[in-house]
């Protein structure tokens, strides 16, 4: 309480929250939408905004606003599923290396090192590719979880080297605490306000990479999201047809969504630890 | 603080104001520039002088009337509009279909995949024979007359047009040919090297316009399958060029395989006049000598200087670049031809009235998708049918192509001309009173003869014109299609195993139904429409299908997929009935039963026992010999269509637009003449029908 | 000796290892996917109606891989890959068949560069100094709304911006063009007309990386700047009634711009992946574009030629900054 008290003293917390939340609503209104919003042709094409049809409708007869809606859930959804597994790795790497150290630090940090030199895009794109027939909103996660954890396994790898130096751990140590006890009760404790700062950070990454992938007609085109409500807006010609509801509706939500992450990612790293953030603000 | 802060503003107000100077002034210096620095007419002239080089003397001299016509040009100048170094208005510039090029500066057919369609098959070769789909009749290009058989297909006898000239000068004649022949089987992985060295035995020229081919089968489509164009055959190589690279009948392939071609010698109206190295463009100009060309001979003149194939980029790009007049024909999906038409009022598609915008109604291939016919359930035919009575095929077309092409639901193009009366009408009749046992005995019609009036009312309400009268719906929009029958599809589905739960939901072996319709194409081309069309009708009806797009095109020959957006057959032959081609890659002989493995045959890997023994019979009949083909060929349809292995659904569609800002005169569908695409090989014969605008 | 044997020769073991794992990832990732630039070359020929027989169409794809090389074992492959890697040979484009891979890697990096350098220039130069002086002047008006716009650019996918920025300058108001490097046609020359032409198609692709990147750059620069605000020497300076220019010029920026140096360099070695989303969108004729259509048609070679290049540009760049640190920065010793 005290916390969030603390927190929403800070305008920009409170503006991130507040898009959030709108968001949020959206996202939980797709549950008791009129349309199937993956059925195509259930409502009358091209119509521009009406009473009826808040945000118009497409090409392909589906109704924008309920489509948004959707989009905006899924996008959440796979941005917080991919994020959090990728905090896994990256928290289980960086416990591990940095409080093992030898040879396993050395082996577990040649493999990080190896993700981070891979040029990414190029990799998601064949990755993308490759498991293309089976992709779903879980195994695109999953995709971007394994690829987006290993910067931040260092930053956790490192925190845990100086708490290694700390006298509790020198005390636990010698009073005989088990190995796995000391990491999940005090490490884990420690690490996890940076973990929750690099958790926004992450799904703000996962939003953009997504769109792009579908921006390259490399996403499973029938789980609407943001990037694919894109896609077949601008395959469909909606700027050159005029159909500018179509265009700019999942544009405006794809801005909003990401200014209220960043918002609150700010906010709350200020208010961890306003030294740490300068690392980090570099590392979408 | 402040007072700093102000100075260090002055300072930054004064060094905005320099650099805002240097900003203005680099401006104006922008602007005047142009007028200095923008010399087309330096670079017009540049190509006239090369032309003049790679010309020798007596070409001018020979054809004089010719060089008469073609001087203008640079007298004209001056004035007029010049897109690209080009006088615009003696030029035809056109979107290359395929793209960039991924090799700029090689010509080498014959070593590879060059996307022929920069200019190479439109306007620098002739090959012996073109298919003309539109007339439904064959061209004979290079080659004097139809090729003759020998009694057994196994000696066929070509003959060639005399006085043709390749672009150097020399005459093509039997020898080029043979050349080729043999060159082409000594050389493995060579462009149609597999089909020669298979079927070949020898090959020779018996005198200078004779060529005979010794077959090692008997084989009466030999022709057809490696001579005559339809998007690619195999062309003639000139002799003098190639033979460097074959020594005593074996080809030092290496270099063959290095060698560009560049430039190429041209066999058809226009040679090469330039290109980029960034594969972006290739301009070809017309041939002094361009009446000693088939197209000259059988044509007269192609009216445009220059042709120049360029790739313009995305569908938008292609859209902008025709509404700034710098092009006159592009291809398209239909949501851009509707964009490029209400931004420039000279834009059409295939259609001079506008709707319905595409030609749909004479292409060679069919469309639609195919079922894998080695899945459980997709390997009965009550479950294929069941599929085919749930989709309603006015809402199928309004998703695929904005309701804007032909029906066609038979396995044939329904409005080849070759086709109608053989095929099609007999078929129409006997589907009139085909029914269905859809289980219990019950039985259902399921010809839908009225299904293309209702797309075209469907149109009218959109607020499109189009008449009518039943001959001009048939013709654009064909015969009928299979019914809209959600009842009967439900009852099929029951039969063939599958049960509906309280919640309308389907399952099949105690498992919820689920399956993926599959496409390998982009959005926009005709496969990819299909599959959408097709898995938006089964959301609609109630099964549980779900649309998937991959980039691996193997997918489909390996047989990892339910449903697949494809040619559901082959091509129809184009000149005569024959139905051969169409159905050969359902022969039992290509099927590979293990799904994984690669198929080479048709992707749905359906077979029949009587369609095998059909086909073999067909396979040494000569092409020509309707009374013996239309039974057999007749029987054949019936099986595939009792069967349904796949659903066909529309010609294999290419929409293109067409801009009448420069030229005129184009085909359109009311006006039909020659086939209408700016890739295909019909193009150099287009071009003698156009006209300028008087831009 | 000892920084050599401590210090220097694990670090060069690793740089070593590095690179062959990633390598090797390379390798074997596009030869999982099922067809191969063979079968995209076949089914192109196919695609339009022109016949094929079944069996013909069989003989081709054999014939046609043993040309490419693509029927000896992966082993095999890998070897020869290896060893034409020394010589920085990647074999001939297969389907730009028989282009060599570093011809057409040649004629791409030009782009790449030209775009990639102006815009870090640009971005090291505005981000630097807007963020140094948002986080010095922190209570200048104008800075203050400068910071407000950059802190909703910042966390902006790129291809948003991208796009929002042909909508607006391709469409609403027509004055760039959607695409490409240049005019379609245009005569390419070292003329003043050319060079225009090329700088008019390279403005809104560089726009769009320098908007992004200018509003990075200048969140973390602010930070930074105001971290060393808080340091004793500058606390010293202002006491000692330094003149306030002096103080932020020789006495913040200066220590700011260091870090920030680091980051420029290592810039230069995204050159090789190129900036692959802003090439496709602005279909841009660099690096990124290539390696997006190698992806796109499985063409082995060129893709292990430029993820290969990329690679060892990224990990040789950073074992350079972290060897020459200690050159810039007298602070860092390498123990």
């Amino acid at each position: 309480m005290e916390t969030l008290r603390a927190l929403f003293r800070d305008t920009r917390f409170s503006i991130g929250a507040a898009v959030m939340v709108i968001l949020i609503v959206l996202a939980l209104m797709s549950f008791f939408s009129p349309y199937d919003v993956t059925v195509w042709r259930l409502v009358p094409r091209d119509q521009p905004p009406s009473p009826e049809h808040l945000l118009g409708t497409t090409s392909l007869g589906q109704d924008v606003f309920w489509l948004l809606t959707a989009a905006i859930r899924n996008s959440i959804l796979l941005a917080f599923c991919s994020a959090a597994i990728s905090r896994i790795i990256a928290l289980t790497v960086g416990l591990v290396s940095g409080y093992l150290g030898g040879a396993i630090d050395r082996v577990l940090m040649f493999v990080n090192d190896g993700f981070i030199v891979l040029p990414q895009l190029l990799i998601l794109t064949l990755l993308a590719l490759l498991i293309q027939e089976n992709l779903s909103l879980l195994t695109l996660a999953l995709l971007f979880g394994v690829m987006g954890w290993a910067l931040d396994a260092r930053f956790i790898r490192s925190q845990v080297l100086s708490l290694r130096e700390r006298e509790f751990t020198y005390t636990a140590i010698l009073s005989g605490t088990p190995l796995y006890k000391l990491i999940i009760n005090e490490y884990l404790l420690y690490v996890m306000p940076l973990t929750l700062a690099t958790l926004i950070g992450n799904m703000i990454w996962v939003t953009g990479m997504e769109v792009t992938l579908a921006y390259l007609g490399l996403t499973n085109v029938s789980i609407p999201t943001l990037g694919i409500v894109l896609h077949f807006a601008l395959n469909y010609q909606a700027i050159l047809l005029g159909l500018y509801w179509w265009i700019f509706a999942p544009v405006g939500a794809a801005v909003a969504l990401f200014v209220a992450l960043y918002l609150l990612s700010q906010s709350f790293s200020d208010f961890l630890d306003p030294r740490a953030r300068i690392q980090r603000v570099g590392t979408r | 603080m402040n007072k700093n802060s102000r100075i260090l503003n002055r300072r930054d107000f004064l060094r905005l104001v320099g650099l805002g100077t240097i900003g203005t002034l680099s401006a104006c210096a922008t602007s005047t520039t142009p007028q200095v620095t923008s010399t087309p007419e330096v670079i017009t002239k540049q190509i006239e002088v090369t032309r003049l080089v790679q010309g020798t003397p007596e070409t001018v001299v020979q054809t004089q009337q010719v060089v008469v016509t073609a001087t203008p040009a640079p007298t004209a100048a001056p004035a007029a509009v010049q897109v690209m170094g080009f006088n615009r208005a003696e030029t035809v510039f056109i979107q290359q279909l395929t793209g960039t090029n991924a090799t700029p500066t090689n010509f080498n057919y014959w070593a590879g995949w060059r996307q022929q369609d920069r200019g190479m098959q439109q306007v620098m070769n002739e090959p012996l024979w073109v298919d003309d789909f539109e007339a439904g009749k064959e061209i004979n290009a290079l080659a004097a007359d139809q090729p003759s058989y020998s009694a057994d297909f196994k000696t066929l006898t070509i003959k060639l047009r005399q006085g043709m000239m390749w672009s150097d000068n020399t005459e093509i004649t039997a020898d080029d040919l043979a050349f080729t022949v043999a060159f082409i089987k000594a050389t493995p992985a060579a462009s149609y090297n597999a089909s020669v060295a298979l079927q070949v035995d020898s090959v020779q020229a018996t005198d200078k316009y004779t060529c005979v081919i010794q077959l090692k089968k008997p084989n009466p489509r030999f022709h057809y399958e490696n001579f005559v164009d339809l998007w690619g055959s195999l062309w003639i190589m000139p002799k003098h060029v190639f033979e460097k690279f074959m020594v005593n009948g074996t080809v030092d392939t290496k270099s063959f395989f290095a060698f560009e071609y560049n430039p190429p010698l041209s066999s058809g109206p226009y040679k090469l006049s330039s290109l980029d190295p960034a594969g972006k463009w290739t301009a070809w100009v017309k041939r002094d000598d361009w009446a000693k060309t088939p197209t000259g001979v059988v044509f007269g003149e192609p009216k445009p200087k220059n042709l120049v194939v360029v790739d313009y980029g995305d569908f938008t790009s292609r859209v902008i670049s025709m509404t700034r007049h710098e092009v006159d024909q592009i291809d398209l999906d239909l949501p851009s031809i509707r964009a490029v038409m209400k931004a420039d009022p000279s834009a059409r598609g295939y259609y001079e009235k506008g709707f319905p915008f595409v030609q749909s109604n004479r292409h060679p291939g069919v469309g639609g998708v195919a079922f894998n016919n080695l899945k459980v359930p997709f390997n009965n035919p009550d479950f294929r049918w069941a599929l085919t009575l749930a989709m309603d095929p006015i809402s199928y077309m309004t998703t695929a192509y904005d309701g804007c092409a032909a029906m066609n639901p038979l396995p044939i193009v329904v409005n080849g001309p070759q086709m109608i009366k053989p095929y099609v009408e007999p078929l129409v009749a006997w589907l009139t009173d085909f029914t269905l046992d859809v289980g219990g005995g019950e039985k259902v019609k399921v010809w839908d003869p009225t299904a293309p009036t209702r797309l075209v009312q469907s149109a009218i309400k959109r607020g499109f014109q189009f008449p009518t009268d039943a001959d001009t719906i048939r013709t654009s929009f064909g015969y009928g299609s299979w019914q809209y029958n959600p009842d009967a599809a439900t009852k099929l589905l029951n039969k063939a195993g599958l049960t509906q739960g309280s919640d309308k939901k389907w399952s099949y072996q105690g498992k919820p139904f689920s399956f993926t319709v599959l496409t390998s194409d982009t959005p926009g081309r005709w496969a990819y429409q299909n599959a959408l069309a097709a898995q938006v009708e089964w959301q609609r009806f109630g099964l549980d299908a779900r649309f998937e797009v991959t980039t691996d095109s193997l997918r489909a020959a390996m047989g990892q997929f339910d449903v697949f957006g494809t040619q559901t057959h082959g091509s129809n032959y184009l000149e005569n009935p024959d139905l051969f081609r169409t159905f050969t890659a359902f022969n039992t002989s290509y099927l590979e039963p293990t799904l994984g493995k690669r198929q080479f045959g048709h992707p749905s890997r359906w077979t029949n026992k009587r369609v095998d023994e059909i086909l073999n019979k067909i396979q040494v009949t000569d092409p020509n010999d309707m009374a013996t083909l239309q039974p057999l060929g007749m029987e054949m349809l019936q099986i595939f269509i009792k069967e349904m292995p796949c659903i066909s659904a529309t010609t294999s569609l290419d929409p293109y637009a067409v801009s009448s800002y420069y030229w005129t005169g184009w085909p359109s569908g009311e006006n039909h003449f020659t086939v209408p695409y700016h890739h295909y090989p019909n193009y150099k014969y287009l071009l003698t029908f156009i006209k300028p605008s008087g831009k | 000796m000892r920084f050599v044997r401590r210090y220097l020769i694990p670090r060069l073991i690793q740089y070593v290892l590095v690179n062959i794992l990633g390598i090797t990832m390379i390798f074997i990732l596009p030869r999982l996917m099922p067809n191969g630039p063979v079968e995209k070359t076949v089914a192109q020929i196919q695609d339009r109606g022109a016949y094929t027989d079944p069996k013909a169409a069989e003989q081709t794809v054999k014939a046609l891989k043993e040309l490419y090389g693509l029927d000896q074992p992966l082993i095999t492959q890998y070897v020869i890959f290896w060893r034409r890697l020394f010589t920085l040979d990647f074999g001939p484009s297969l389907v730009s068949f028989p282009t060599p891979v570093m011809t057409l890697i040649g004629q791409s990096l030009p782009w790449t560069f030209g775009l990639l350098f102006t815009t870090m220039v640009f971005i090291f130069i505005l981000g630097n100094l807007f963020g140094g002086l948002a986080g010095y002047f922190r209570q200048n008006r104008f800075l203050r709304i400068l910071d407000g716009v950059f802190m909703v650019l910042a966390p902006m996918p790129y291809y948003i911006i991208a796009l929002m920025l042909i909508i607006i300058f391709a469409y609403i108001i027509p004055i760039f063009p959607v695409g490409g490097g240049y005019t379609i046609g245009a005569p390419i020359g070292f003329t003043w007309a050319f060079i225009k032409d090329v700088l008019i198609h390279a403005t809104l692709p560089a726009l769009s990386l320098i908007i992004i990147g200018t509003a990075t750059t200048h969140q973390i620069m602010r930070l930074i700047v105001q971290g060393v605000n808080e340091e004793d020497y500058v606390r010293y300076a202002h006491i000692g009634a330094v003149k306030e220019s002096t103080v932020f010029s020789r006495y913040v920026m200066r220590n700011a711009t260091l870090p920030q140096i680091t980051r420029f360099a290592m810039g230069f070695s995204g050159l090789f992946s190129g900036a692959l989303v802003t090439e496709v969108i602005f279909a841009y004729p660099g690096i990124g574009f290539l390696s997006y259509h190698a992806i796109l048609t499985s063409d082995y070679n060129v893709l292990m030629g430029v993820t290969t290049l990329s690679i060892i540009a990224l990990t040789t760049s950073t074992l350079l900054m972290d060897l020459l640190n200690p050159l810039f920065d007298p602070r860092i010793r390498l123990t």
